[in-house]
């Protein structure tokens, strides 16, 4: 009703502001809220008990700690391929910075049955990893974390690129001329330019990590307390017409994902201020 | 040979250098004088910033020798050869605090944390910035990111000082402040210096040499004042000052054509415009022109003047009688600076002596 009155010079606030609205409500804000009224249906007696079975928690449990893992190796493969794609010219460059978006745009079942496919102990990556280190991939932690680095490799590789991409050379120049070996110049002059990015990227790729399925229930075999993740929970439970408890699970995921996300929010905006000459 | 080591301490010998198929420098020799503040002047893409970077290390030549203090430097990095470089933009780290930022160098070389802190302040004072250690770039105004950037760049006591266009990016009224700062920071500093420039007033005023550059190649090096009177090329000619050309300077009177050339140059401070009725010292040799346009210049007026087919620009002080668009006024024009292939004769006007000799 405020909107009103301070007309903004630039036209087609109130229409784009009132599509927006209607489109996030629609899309988020609505489903979000029938998650908050499904589980209001529980007391919240019965809602802490369900999203603090044994069984729930070991869940999250892996499906936390496989993200993480899987995030902060996406910040490492993430920053090299950015790295490589904006700082060399090679053959075949191209191809490479467009396949990156694969992981997007695979139906993530595909990815989670091909890369199953691989990594049992028949399979080529598997088996080799069996022989040589005596290591399972499949139907363990570390087959889910391997899935969620294939999801979430895009995330950070595209939020670093574009930094790296703008960042003057005459940042590293002056620091050349100033004396400092290569190693000094990453860590004190390009890292901290992209840290905001990585941080972005890495947390884009955890919390879509909690939350990935359709890539994960193939590779992780499923075996309760051990590599049954969050989403699966609730998959099963939704099988079972439980749909309190079902939702009770996803409240708590969405919670999750949305401290993750703020964290981000809250240090992305010190970052800027800081750029910005706010702070 | 020695002798020319303690003289000059900054040599390029016959410095080629490509991007690709544009050729960057041409043949650049050039010398400058420990302790002196030399421009290199000239207009964006003649070349002078590929010399500026080649000197510290930032591009290579692909042919010829770069000298500094005597020792050929052409494999030796950037770090190593005593200079400090003040990019265009300052390329101020922006996650680093002032104190930081200064520090780098210091830093880089492992400097005790005791000496670090008493050289950041000392150039702090220096800057006159003491007390804004702990803000970031982003905090800063324009002058003062300046001054942070030249600060970094002499922390760790460096023999040559290199500066990128270091004034384009601020505000002209500060621009004139910066400039004279600088001139006397440097000149008290007895630091060797060299700064890239395109604008010629800053050359002319900061400078104490001026090398200009253009297509590649220096046209001429001089003191801003032989550049002004004394230009040896037609494009230091005319790219130094304002000017006009002028193509049959000969049907101007007590002008004589030096032979095939055909075109010359002429500056507003050598065409004096005269009302009718104004008493004046040429009076016998002045012709007649018509003014063209009269412009308002704050301190002074531009006059245009046709006359023999050109118009001509003159000065005329606020102070002096008024003339007006379509005023048939006197003119009289002390000097041509004639065109002679790729060089350049000064042409009085020949009245001069006859006439200093009758008054």
């Amino acid at each position: 009703m405020k909107l009103q009155k301070s007309k903004s010079i630039i036209p087609g606030f109130g229409l784009t502001f009132g599509v927006t609205i209607t489109i996030l409500s629609l899309i988020v804000l609505i489903p979000l809220c029938s998650l908050v009224v499904y589980s209001a249906k529980l007391s919240p007696a019965e809602f802490w008990h369900t999203i603090t079975r044994e069984r729930v928690l070991s869940s999250y449990y892996v499906s936390i700690g496989t993200s993480l893992v899987a995030a902060l190796v996406n910040v490492f493969m993430g920053l090299a391929l950015a790295w490589v794609l904006v700082r060399y010219e090679f053959r075949g460059k191209r191809f490479i910075d467009g396949i990156i978006e694969l992981p997007f745009a695979l139906p993530t079942a595909v990815a989670g049955i091909s890369l199953t496919h691989l990594t049992t102990t028949n399979g080529w990556v598997g088996k080799i990893a069996y022989d040589l280190l005596g290591v399972k991939l499949a139907y363990t932690p570390l087959g889910i974390t391997i899935a969620l680095v294939f999801i979430g490799i895009p995330f950070v590789a595209r939020s670093v690129q574009p930094v790296l991409e703008k960042f003057d050379i005459q940042y590293e120049e002056a620091a050349v001329i100033l004396g400092a070996s290569r190693l000094r110049i990453f860590w004190k002059v390009i890292f901290p330019e992209i840290l905001p990015a990585l941080i972005s990227g890495f947390t884009l790729a955890f919390a879509r990590g909690v939350g990935e399925y359709g890539s994960v229930v193939f590779i992780s075999g499923n075996i309760p307390y051990e590599t049954e993740i969050a989403p699966l929970l609730i998959m099963s439970k939704l099988q079972e017409f439980d749909y309190a408890s079902a939702t009770s699970i996803a409240l708590t995921l969405l919670l999750l994902a949305f401290v993750i996300l703020s964290v981000n929010a809250v240090f992305q905006s010190i970052v800027s201020k800081r750029i910005s000459g706010l702070a | 040979m020695s002798v020319d080591c303690e003289r000059y301490y900054v040599e390029l010998r016959r410095i080629n250098k490509s991007f690709g198929t544009f050729q960057a420098s041409r043949d650049v020799n050039l010398r400058i004088q420990r302790g002196r503040l030399v421009a290199l002047l000239g207009a964006s893409g003649s070349g002078k910033t590929t010399i500026l970077r080649m000197i510290a290390g930032l591009e290579t030549p692909d042919s010829g020798e770069i000298l500094i203090d005597g020792k050929v430097v052409n494999d030796v990095p950037g770090s190593e050869r005593g200079v400090g470089f003040v990019f265009q933009n300052y390329a101020l780290f922006r996650y680093m605090t002032v104190y930081d930022n200064i520090a780098f160098g210091l830093r880089v070389k492992k400097k005790s944390k005791e000496y670090i802190d008493d050289r950041v302040h000392e150039l702090l004072k220096l800057i006159g910035c003491a007390g804004l250690e702990k803000r970031y770039p982003s905090q800063l105004s324009g002058g003062q990111r300046q001054r942070v950037a030249f600060a970094r760049a002499l922390a760790p006591s460096p023999q040559l000082l290199l500066l990128d266009e270091p004034f384009a990016a601020i505000d002209a009224k500060i621009r004139l402040e910066l400039r004279a700062w600088l001139r006397e920071m440097i000149t008290n500093l007895q630091i060797t210096s060299i700064f890239v420039t395109h604008d010629q007033d800053e050359a002319i005023e900061v400078a104490d040499e001026i090398i200009v550059t253009n297509g590649g190649g220096v046209e001429q090096v001089g003191t801003p004042r032989e550049l002004y009177s004394h230009p040896e090329t037609p494009y230091v000619a005319r790219f130094i000052g304002s000017s006009t050309s002028v193509k049959e300077y000969w049907r101007f009177r007590f002008f004589k054509s030096l032979g095939d050339q055909t075109s010359a140059v002429v500056r507003p401070e050598y065409v004096k415009v005269f009302r009718k009725d104004e008493n004046k010292k040429f009076a016998k040799s002045a012709e007649e022109g018509i003014v063209d346009d009269v412009i308002f210049r704050g301190d002074n007026l531009e006059i245009r003047v046709r006359i023999h087919d050109v118009v001509l620009s003159a000065t005329r002080s606020i102070n002096d009688p008024v003339v007006e668009v379509g005023e048939k006024v006197d003119v009289f024009v002390y000097r041509f600076l004639v065109v002679d292939g790729e060089k350049i004769i000064l042409l009085d006007n020949s009245s001069l002596r006859e006439e200093s000799v009758v008054i």
